[in-house]
């Protein structure tokens, strides 16, 4: 048994007593991150410098306490949670922009600096950060490393992984070293590339190296509604297969519209079922092009109403439905599970049917917002906790439709990680040898389970929505928290 | 398949007891299961373009040719995805691609000879990548066979994925000391409708670095993007018919995109090389070929030392320069890749040079240009030399972290079967 006030003593002997939080009123909001996982850490501790890291990390080798990495914790696979009567070492400290680079496209920043910051920073020299996550004006760069995290934009661009040059990290033994540089490439393992979306699990990010692209020429942003989701996917098929491949490809369904209407007012035709977003950007007469092109696409597929413009203010009215589609869907349920599976982009169509059919078959309300472009679906099965049942039957749902997605060749996640979250259905992707294969890294890295442990691997125990049933039981009300 | 001679599989030097030429995945995993089982060590290759990267290796029984595996296993062009064996050669892969206008985004020397098993092993660099990035940001899914002759896959098919840790980056550019890659899914892109190169050359380092430094401000970036020296930079200069030797560094790019965006692209390129005042500048409609196909020395007669590195494009030009008058130019050449920073150097021997004197000669190249490397953080990797300079020092550098990479060895190819001793460290 762990001596806990001891540890806290110690803890608070490194960063200071203002740093740690123990009491469990103050663990309640580590409790949970964007996902529907929950645990209470043993106690948090936000230190200011990777020397505290180091000494953090140490202490709890000792103490045989696992560690467990969080940035803004809008992670959506339970990465940050605790499990495991873990510390959890909260990265938000580290938030300066150590150096920017202008001439080389480069920026060495901490962990805990926000991703869409970063870009607000760069935007002066005409530089921007491409990986660009729904959650980009809360979520950290540190986080994005640790889940590899995507983002409409990495349909022609990249995820974190094209995007991240190297990070120095603290590993299992308390050192501090550096995983690739500055520079594009290094020789030797790619174990900058091993470490990003490895979930936390093999050390704590101290400082990213990043490059920066050219803010580009022109951007044109283009609405399309349609009458059926068969014909919207169909565009996108066409488009995809047509030859060109827009900076991003989105799409929202008719329970999405339902949702966003009443907020935006962005006055879709009553009929529509289906809203694509595509944004095409680079020279100006590549965009006058591409936009063209995507146009006449849309408008054979039947495309009902067609909005476009390559104004900034427009252009975020344009996107807004699409980012604030989430948010909205608190006036549908109180609570959404927002599942991350991936298909081939030729299935789309098929698999949009299918989640169409298993909502029917099961009487669940599933929104649909996507990536439609690299074939990221993100089924939400909108519930209310509340109703007995209820969590059961939505992480069936989600098991399902991820099953779908295995099926017609595709992933259980296109960004937001295994963590809590699918760690059950990895057998889905990957036999023994591919599992122990992976487990392998986290040794050569010597990380064991110290960092973010019971995560990403299949445990044989239910940890899925059983951490947040005991969430909720403890605190005893029963209603949303 | 008739079975080549041990001779054919020479490893600086060294020569295998027998060769091993699996048909299938599952011969390849007998083949490691037995090497492992026998204690025996094992070279995998491909089309042998790439052979001389590597230290010495510490043993050498079975030579696996890989080459036997060419199959285009799935290509779904409306995914802009392909599943390819190992032993499929580049150019025969996209061929099969421009089939349908479109491409792997990877263009390393020797596409007819070279495999995609063998570039990804040996992390081949193409012009592409100065766009597109490496191979390593390319593969969306691989399989292959362990030491232990274990097959393990990871990643997938689909274009986005993190579904467990990236298990592929570490095997591209590990000259197969983890695991023989067997199988790799790549995204594509699609081929560009039109496209131009332009070129430049100019007499110092000042100038052809502020005209490179100023094509990378325009609103474009050119999908290929090199500024030569030596030798490579007087072959590009002959294919657009300049006179030989008039100028010491060569600017070449390719600007693909759709006709008008070329058009433009074409113009600004040339208005921005004659600003900084070039000997000549010229173009060239189309994919220009004959000009890329300068970069790269003849297979059949190399040059005795190859050295690469990856450093910060601008500071690279430096380093580009410091290759360059360390000797006569004509007896070698380099490329530096503005858009990625990696330099590739090539030098020749003089033909009339006392063998004796040649390892110190090339051992002074590769020092120096390690000094210079040092201060931006960067190693020079000596991609080919002599076996008596191999003798004297590691080709990789001085790596980063080589407590975990021999970690990794330890956990993919415990047997130490897998090229033992031809990678960095030791390992």
């Amino acid at each position: 048994m762990v001596d806990r006030n001891a540890l806290i003593d110690d803890l608070e002997a490194i960063v200071g007593p203002s740093f740690v939080a123990w009491r469990p009123e103050d663990l309640l909001v580590y409790e949970y991150d964007g996902s529907i996982d929950r645990a209470t850490p043993l106690a948090v501790v936000v230190p200011a410098n990777v020397a505290q890291v180091s000494a953090i990390v140490r202490l709890c080798r000792r103490y045989e306490v696992p560690l467990v990495p969080r940035g803004a914790g809008t992670g959506l696979s339970g990465g940050a949670i605790a499990l495991d009567e873990s510390v959890q070492l909260v990265m938000t400290r580290f938030r300066r922009i150590l150096s920017v680079d202008v001439e080389n496209r480069t920026a060495v920043v901490e962990p805990g600096v926000v991703n869409a910051d970063l870009s607000v920073h760069v935007a002066p020299s005409g530089l921007y950060y491409v990986p660009d996550p729904s959650s980009q004006k809360a979520c950290t760069i540190g986080g994005n490393v640790a889940e590899n995290a995507g983002g409409p934009h990495c349909l022609a661009y990249g995820v974190t992984t094209n995007h991240v040059l190297g990070m120095e990290v603290v590993l299992a033994d308390g050192e501090a070293t550096w995983l690739g540089g500055e520079t594009r490439e290094t020789p030797w393992y790619d174990l900058r590339g091993a470490f990003i979306g490895s979930e936390g699990m093999f050390g704590i990010v101290t400082k990213v190296a990043v490059r920066l692209l050219p803010l580009p020429e022109a951007v044109q942003t283009m609405v399309a509604t349609f009458r059926s989701l068969d014909e919207a996917t169909g565009a996108v098929s066409d488009i995809i297969g047509s030859g060109v491949v827009p900076a991003a490809i989105e799409m929202i369904d008719k329970v999405t519209i339902a949702a966003v209407e009443p907020f935006y007012h962005p006055g879709y035709p009553p009929d529509a079922e289906a809203v694509l977003l595509v944004e095409v950007d680079g020279m100006r007469e590549t965009v006058e092009e591409e936009a063209a092109h995507v146009e006449a696409i849309c408008r054979r597929s039947g495309a009902s109403d067609f909005r476009s413009s390559d104004d900034p203010v427009r252009r975020a009215e344009l996107w807004a439905t699409r980012k604030g589609a989430i948010g909205a869907f608190g006036s549908l349920r109180p609570n959404y599970y927002l599942v991350d599976g991936v298909v081939p982009r030729t299935k789309l169509q098929e698999t949009m049917r299918k989640i169409s059919d298993l909502a029917a078959e099961m009487e669940i309300l599933i929104a649909n917002v996507f990536h439609a472009g690299d074939g990221n679906l993100h089924p939400c099965i909108l519930f209310d906790e509340r109703e007995p049942g209820a969590v059961e039957k939505t992480i069936a749902a989600g098991e399902r439709i991820l099953e779908m997605c295995v099926e017609a060749g595709g992933a259980l996640s296109g960004e937001h990680g295994i963590g809590i979250e699918k760690q059950a259905y990895m057998g889905l992707m990957y036999n023994q040898d591919d599992l122990a294969a992976m487990e392998g890294l986290k040794v050569a890295f010597g990380a064991g389970d110290f960092f973010n442990p019971l995560k990403v691997f299949p445990t044989g125990r239910n940890l899925h929505g059983a951490a947040y049933r005991g969430a909720i039981r403890k605190t005893g009300t029963g209603d949303v928290v | 398949m008739t079975q080549q001679p041990v001779n054919v599989y020479e490893v600086d030097g060294m020569t295998p007891v027998k060769v091993a030429a699996p048909q299938t995945l599952s011969d390849l995993s007998d083949v490691l299961r037995g090497c492992s089982a026998d204690r025996l060590a094992a070279i995998p290759w491909g089309g042998g373009s790439r052979m001389q990267l590597g230290n010495l290796p510490r043993r050498y029984d079975v030579a696996i040719d890989v080459t036997g595996l060419n199959r285009i296993v799935e290509y779904q062009p409306a995914d802009l995805t392909v599943i390819v064996q190992a032993g499929v050669s580049i150019s025969a892969l996209q061929a099969a691609l421009a089939e349908k206008r479109q491409r792997l985004a990877f263009d390393p020397p020797y596409a007819r000879t070279a495999t995609v098993g063998g570039s990804l092993a040996s992390n081949a660099v193409g012009p592409l990548r100065s766009t597109f990035g490496g191979v390593r940001d390319l593969v969306i899914g691989m399989k292959v066979v362990q030491g232990t002759g274990t097959v393990t896959k990871s990643g997938g098919k689909v274009v986005k994925n993190v579904s467990g840790y990236d298990l592929m980056r570490p095997h591209i550019g590990a000259i197969g000391t983890l695991g023989v890659i067997v199988e790799t899914a790549f995204k594509l892109v699609p081929m560009p409708h039109a496209s131009a190169a332009v070129a430049g050359g100019f007499d110092s380092l000042e100038s052809a670095r502020s005209a490179c430094v100023a094509l990378l401000r325009a609103p474009f970036q050119p999908e290929r993007f090199i500024c030569a020296t030596g030798d490579i930079a007087g072959r590009i200069g002959a294919a657009l018919g300049e006179p030989p030797g008039s100028s010491r560094f060569v600017v070449l790019a390719q600007l693909a995109a759709g006709e008008k965006a070329v058009a433009r692209m074409t113009r600004t390129s040339l208005d921005t090389l004659k600003k900084y005042g070039p000997a000549w500048s010229n173009s060239m409609d189309g994919p220009a070929d004959p000009l890329w196909g300068c970069l790269d020395p003849a297979l059949d007669s190399p040059p005795a030392l190859s050295m690469r590195a990856t450093m910060k494009p601008v500071p690279a030009f430096e380093f580009l320069d410091s290759l360059a008058t360390k000797d006569d130019p004509a007896r070698g050449g380099s490329v530096l890749h503005v858009g990625f920073g990696t330099v590739l150097s090539h030098w020749s021997h003089p033909e009339d040079a006392p063998p004796g004197s040649l390892t110190e000669r090339a051992r002074a190249v590769v020092e120096q240009a390690r000094a210079q490397a040092r201060p931006h953080g960067v190693t020079v990797v000596v991609e080919r030399c002599s076996v008596a300079l191999k003798k004297e020092i590691d080709v990789w550098g001085e790596p980063q972290a080589a407590g975990i990479m021999r970690n990794m060895k330890k956990q993919y190819d415990p047997g130490d079967v897998l090229s033992p001793g031809r990678f960095v460290a030791g390992i």
